[in-house]
């Protein structure tokens, strides 16, 4: 037996380092690598499952072609020879701008470029912009900060004052607990503001319970408070703030009555909240990503950064505003969001797809149309907004290839599938977006069956293209262990201070990372100064200045009765895990969350057979009753594949969020009904 | 409200809600045994009879059933150990705190000591069968020996049945303590269960001379006792569930399972009503000279012994101390 | 002597179900069955509700009913220390300590042999903690001797307020909760 140093690279906050036991070519136990101190203490049961996923029998290990409605298997040279044919034949009929490389964020790493590389040095594609995630509240951190950037883990550790904003820590960041927890020892307070009571709200000193999508509301309320209660650091603002009284202004409108008219939060509530956020110091706002899964969502972050700025901390030790922490995406010339916006002016490329309406975009392009696509590290049938109209597209194109560990949803709509690779048959390097590392994810076993890894793939298919050796150079590495090596190594070279040596030992800070951030108050916003009022927001998105509240579509109670939430499990990232059985044993996504009082108007008790609809489609499962969930409301687990009863987004529509080109997966209404 | 979730599923002892590890074959492995112990009880004691009664059965025939009946119950008990081929693993080891450890011992001294108890009455009792052994033993020359252990068994009767009885009793009794020695399952939790089974085994042993003898001194005699048996076994049950109600909360709540919960029907129907009530009044009037099938109450005092250990059994697997 | 036990500190943990995917794959437990698994109790009216999570397990008691029960010595407690373990090649598979156990921490294997939490017993050989608690997110978990009293189990246990789960079954079970 022996032990590796790897590190997980989910779209997930921890981005856990790892020490990975490695029997006879099988993967063991991975334990936590003491060197990441924001993950030190452990590694989460999707982590510990790798080592059923690698081997589960599932597992794509040959190329795949579609032969009337059957998937058979075929050799790789063949398969190249097809791919290569079709995109001759695109590139001849319709152009290059007829193949859309979409790829999503299944697995990070600097290999993750050879993709559009590879489409760059083939003559041209489409690409998407936008992205599915978190980009409105990125945009509304640049905004207002300039920069996405917080302090380290552990900073709240000091802090007076914790509240998680939106976020389920302890579901989705689980190694943020521990931070919390000891900041509790110290004597801190803890507050959740969240529509669902949850594992975390349950460690929580005061738990508020807004209704959703009205958090903005609830923001600017507080703020109005603490203005008018002098709780406000006018230091601060004074020397640090551009548009303080045309936030006062804003702010002033959302009087206790109002407030609790909008969010349900009552004015007693309001008070305690603002009181409890004025008298302590320092103070930190961690925020989770549903919130600005609505129409009005960037607007929202807006307003809730706006809490930390005007009671003066920012750039303090325990104190804050903690979303994203991009220090370590130090290989990438632009940092989301502006890397995922759209760009008309490369060659080549291009970028006219928005990720929230894949759909719509692909049935309506034009000038070429799209004719064949190409999907890597993503799921877009389960995980793109309404389904229905993604698969629509997906079937109207001529030719799909979707590279993947296992038959998604997705791979089921391909003509050609490729096995790819996990995480431990080639290295890459990872950052983070919470803690500020970078890591070696290292290479411990080879590809089982005939796997290649996507670089691979690349490789020979430039090569079947007629591309030579040099054209590649620096670009896509060659189909070795120490092709990769070397590709890897030229990226890190450019920073001392990092070396893929000392990556095989553990993580290491990004280089000129620090612990705690804006304490220089230099802010990289057109004014210099933190922004409340933006003139950016207003000229790039069309928005009020200042964080002007607006309802979201969910607030309309016209139609349909239930707010549709789609929270994350614990149990998955998004579609990726529940086929495993370590997971599925203790994961049932078949729930669908209904507040008691609710399914009692509806008829439904625990484990009834029900259906979720609205005018976009329909999705079965069994109930749950759920205590914990706002009446109104009904939570379906992201990530379900259809044999599970559906994808939840065949019930959410291509709608984009008010800034940041992101998905308002939030922002949908639906009803509920009995099976009998 | 108490609201308790397993949220990552738990091993997989719970059927339909509630704790499950032991089915049909572990109660018919219990009745079986009290029945033997019960048969083997009422053959010694007979040994001791006046010589004026003659009792074919209890004193003679009855000994021949008792290691077809308790090899029945092994095989019963052998369905259900989960590691078969390791079943000898309970004769390399005495672990003295383990009912069951005494009870695969007992069991083993219970064999030899029935086939002594056969042997002395059986030139009388089966004399068909004594000649085809004396001729089959024949053959492998073992003849003599058949018939010196036969003879030494004779002479011995009266020893053989004085050493027999405590065994029987203890197998009797054991059937229960195997029970009520989980102090993880509070309704067994209760040592009124050895004393219930031993009466419960010999009742329903006294029910199968009613039922097979031919002898009207027999029957009536044998009726009596039973009557007194089951007035016995009604104290007991009684005494149990007086224990379970004066003891601490969760024997309370074991209980309920009982007055009010799940098994409240079946468990004053079968065993209170047909097992022990209708049967003893059936019996009492059949004195009384009244004309009824005298074939009705012992079939009902053995069913009542059958439906005691199942449900009992499966009343202690429905109250555990943690509710998953 | 060794008495080993647990601290699960039941305010740092959140359910996450790490411990039981990690005993799985170092122990190599079969589909469907846990030796340790995540209790969620919800107590009080609603709204005012409490949640409290616990990591379960065998709580190696000092006083063992399963091996007491045992009719062949398969279920036998490990020299030197606390450690309650089955012997699978002494095992008839009776399911006697299944049924004398009240925590239910005990099943029945796919062979026939009766199986439940080692604590690890050989990593904690090689001087690790079991995998539960090596790899917990929160740190919910340690591990440790109970009779040394410098070690951390018997410091948290002075300095906390802490429970064990049902202590009047009378097994003086040696997992402890923080509560």
């Amino acid at each position: 037996m022996s032990i590796k140093v790897s590190a997980c690279p989910r779209d997930c906050y921890s981005t856990c380092s790892f020490l990975v036991s490695v029997n006879n070519g099988r993967i063991g136990l991975i334990e936590p690598h003491p060197g990441n101190r924001a993950t030190s203490e452990g590694i989460c049961l999707k982590g510990l499952s790798y080592s059923e996923r690698v081997i589960h029998p599932d597992r794509l290990l040959y190329p795949l072609k579609k032969i009337g409605g059957e998937f058979v298997r075929i050799g790789w040279d063949e398969v190249f020879s097809i791919i290569a044919s079709k995109i001759r034949e695109m590139h001849e009929k319709y152009g290059p701008e007829s193949i859309l490389y979409y790829a999503a964020t299944g697995t990070k790493g600097l290999l993750n470029r050879v993709g559009p590389a590879f489409w760059e040095l083939s003559g041209g594609f489409t690409s998407t912009y936008g992205d599915l995630c978190w980009p409105s509240g990125l945009e509304a951190t640049r905004l207002t900060l300039g920069e996405n950037k917080h302090n380290a883990p552990w900073d709240i550790e000091d802090s007076g004052l914790i509240i998680s904003w939106g976020k389920n820590i302890a579901e989705t960041n689980i190694h943020q607990m521990k931070f919390i927890e000891n900041s509790l020892k110290n004597g801190g307070k803890f507050v959740v503001i969240d529509p669902r009571r949850t594992e975390t709200s349950s460690k929580a000193d005061i738990h508020i319970s807004p209704a959703p999508g009205t958090d903005g509301a609830l923001a600017l309320g507080i703020g109005n408070l603490l203005i008018r209660n002098d709780f406000i650091d006018k230091e601060f603002i004074k020397n640090n703030v551009k548009g303080f009284n045309e936030y006062k202004k804003t702010a002033g409108k959302y009087t206790p009555d109002i407030v609790a008219r909008i969010t349900g939060v009552s004015a007693e509530e309001l008070a305690e909240l603002s009181e409890i956020i004025g008298k302590t110091k320092p103070m930190t706002i961690t925020a989770g990503f549903g919130m600005q899964r609505y129409r009005n969502s960037g607007q929202t972050i807006r307003s809730l950064i706006a809490l930390p700025v005007i009671t003066g901390n920012i750039g303090k030790k325990g104190g804050g505003w903690v979303y994203a922490n991009l220090q370590s995406h130090i290989f990438d010339a632009i940092v989301d969001p502006l890397a995922i916006y759209p760009v008309n002016d490369k060659e080549n490329i291009r970028n006219s797809i928005s990720v929230s309406k894949l759909g719509e975009g692909i049935l309506k392009s034009k000038d070429p149309p799209i004719k064949m696509i190409w999907v890597e590290r993503g799921n877009p049938v389960t995980q793109n907004p309404d389904t229905t109209s993604v698969i629509e597209a997906f079937r109207s194109l001529d030719f799909r290839v979707v590279v993947d560990q296992f038959m998604t949803d997705t791979a089921k709509e391909a003509d050609i599938v490729l096995p790819a690779k996990t995480m431990f048959e080639q290295s890459d390097v990872i950052n983070a977006y919470w803690h500020h590392y970078i890591q070696l994810k290292q290479k411990i076993i080879d590809p089982p069956g005939e796997v290649k890894p996507e670089s691979e793939i690349f490789y020979h298919l430039a090569m079947k293209l007629g591309l030579s050796e040099s054209d590649l150079k620096g670009k896509i590495p060659p189909p070795s262990d120490e092709g990769v090596e070397e590709f890897l190594k030229e990226r890190v070279a450019d920073f001392s201070g990092l070396s893929l040596d000392r990556l095989k030992e553990g993580p290491l800070p990004a280089p000129g990372s620090r612990d705690i951030v804006f304490d220089d108050l230099i802010f990289r916003t057109p004014s210099g100064k933190i922004e409340l009022s933006s003139d950016e927001a207003e000229e790039r998105w069309g928005v009020d200045k200042t964080p002007e509240y607006k309802p979201p579509a969910v607030s309309d109670k016209s139609d349909l009765p239930f707010v549709l939430l789609s929270s994350n499990t614990k149990n998955r990232i998004h579609s990726q895990f529940g086929n495993l059985k370590m997971i599925s044993q203790f994961d049932d996504p078949s729930f669908i969350h209904i507040n008691p009082d609710d399914a009692s108007k509806k008829g439904i008790s625990e484990g009834s057979s029900v259906e979720v609809f609205n005018n976009r489609g329909i999705i079965s499962g069994k109930a749950k009753i759920d205590f914990g969930l706002r009446s109104g409301s009904l939570l379906v687990r992201n990530g379900r594949w259809m044999d599970e009863g559906g994808s939840v987004n065949f019930l959410t529509g291509q709608i984009e969020t008010d800034m940041g080109y992101g998905a308002a997966f939030y922002d949908n209404r639906a009803d509920i009904r009995r099976l009998s | 409200m108490k609201e308790i979730t397993i949220t990552t599923n738990k091993i997989s002892n719970m059927v339909n809600g509630h704790f499950h590890v032991w089915g049909w074959e572990v109660p018919l492995y219990l009745f079986l045994g009290g029945l033997t112990a019960g048969i083997l009880i009422i053959a010694s004691v007979m040994a001791f009879r006046k010589k004026k009664d003659s009792f074919a059965l209890s004193s003679g025939k009855l000994s021949l059933w008792a290691p077809f009946i308790l090899s029945l119950g092994m095989v019963s008990l052998f369905l259900d150990i989960k590691h078969k081929l390791f079943v000898w693993r309970f004769y390399t080891a005495f672990e003295i705190t383990s009912p069951m450890s005494w009870g695969s011992w007992v069991l083993l001294m219970i064999y030899p000591l029935s086939f002594l108890l056969i042997l002395a009455t059986i030139r009388e009792s089966y004399p068909g069968i004594f000649s085809f052994i004396n001729k089959f033993l024949s053959f492998l020359k073992l003849d003599i020996l058949f018939r010196k252990l036969t003879e030494f068994s004779e002479e011995n009767y009266k020893i053989i049945a004085g050493i027999t009885i405590p065994f029987a009793i203890t197998l009797g009794i054991y059937t229960g303590i195997l029970l009520s020695a989980f102090g993880s399952r509070p309704f067994w939790n209760s040592s009124m269960l050895g004393p219930l089974f031993l009466v419960s085994g010999l009742s329903s042993a006294v029910a199968m001379v009613i039922l097979l003898s031919k002898e009207h001194k027999e029957k009536s005699l044998f009726t009596k006792v039973d009557i007194a048996l089951l007035l016995t076994e009604g104290v007991f049950i009684l005494l149990f569930l007086i224990g379970l109600a004066t003891s601490s909360s969760q024997y309370k709540a074991a209980l309920t399972l009982v007055t009010g919960g799940a098994l409240t029907s079946s468990f004053w129907i079968f065993i209170v009503m047909f097992g022990l009530f209708i049967p003893a009044l059936l019996e009492v009037l059949e004195l009384k000279g009244r004309n009824i099938n005298p074939k009705l109450a012992p079939v009902l005092v053995i069913a009542g012994g059958l439906f005691l250990r199942f449900i009992i059994v499966e009343a202690g697997q429905m109250n555990s101390w943690l509710p998953y | 002597m060794k008495k080993y036990g647990m601290v699960i500190d039941t305010k740092l943990c959140v359910g996450c179900g790490a411990c039981v995917v990690a005993c799985k794959t170092e122990n190599d437990v079969p589909e469907g069955l846990h030796r340790d698994w995540i209790v969620e109790e919800v107590t009080g009216k609603f709204p005012n509700l409490h949640m409290e999570i616990r990591s379960e397990r065998c709580n190696h008691c000092s006083d063992t009913p399963c091996v007491s029960s045992c009719p062949t010595g398969a279920s036998h407690i490990k020299e030197g220390s606390n450690i309650v373990k089955v012997d699978p090649d002494k095992c008839t598979g009776c399911q006697a300590c299944v049924v004398s156990c009240p925590y239910n921490a005990r099943f029945v294997m796919p062979e026939g042999y009766v199986s439940k939490c080692t604590f690890c017993d050989h990593r904690v050989e090689k001087g690790e903690s079991p995998a539960c608690a090596s790899v917990c997110p929160t740190h919910a978990i340690v591990f440790g001797d109970l009779n040394n009293p410098m070690s951390r189990v018997s410091r948290l246990l002075r300095a906390r307020k802490f429970k064990t789960i049902i202590p009047e079954a009378g097994t003086e079970p040696n997992v402890y909760y923080l509560i």
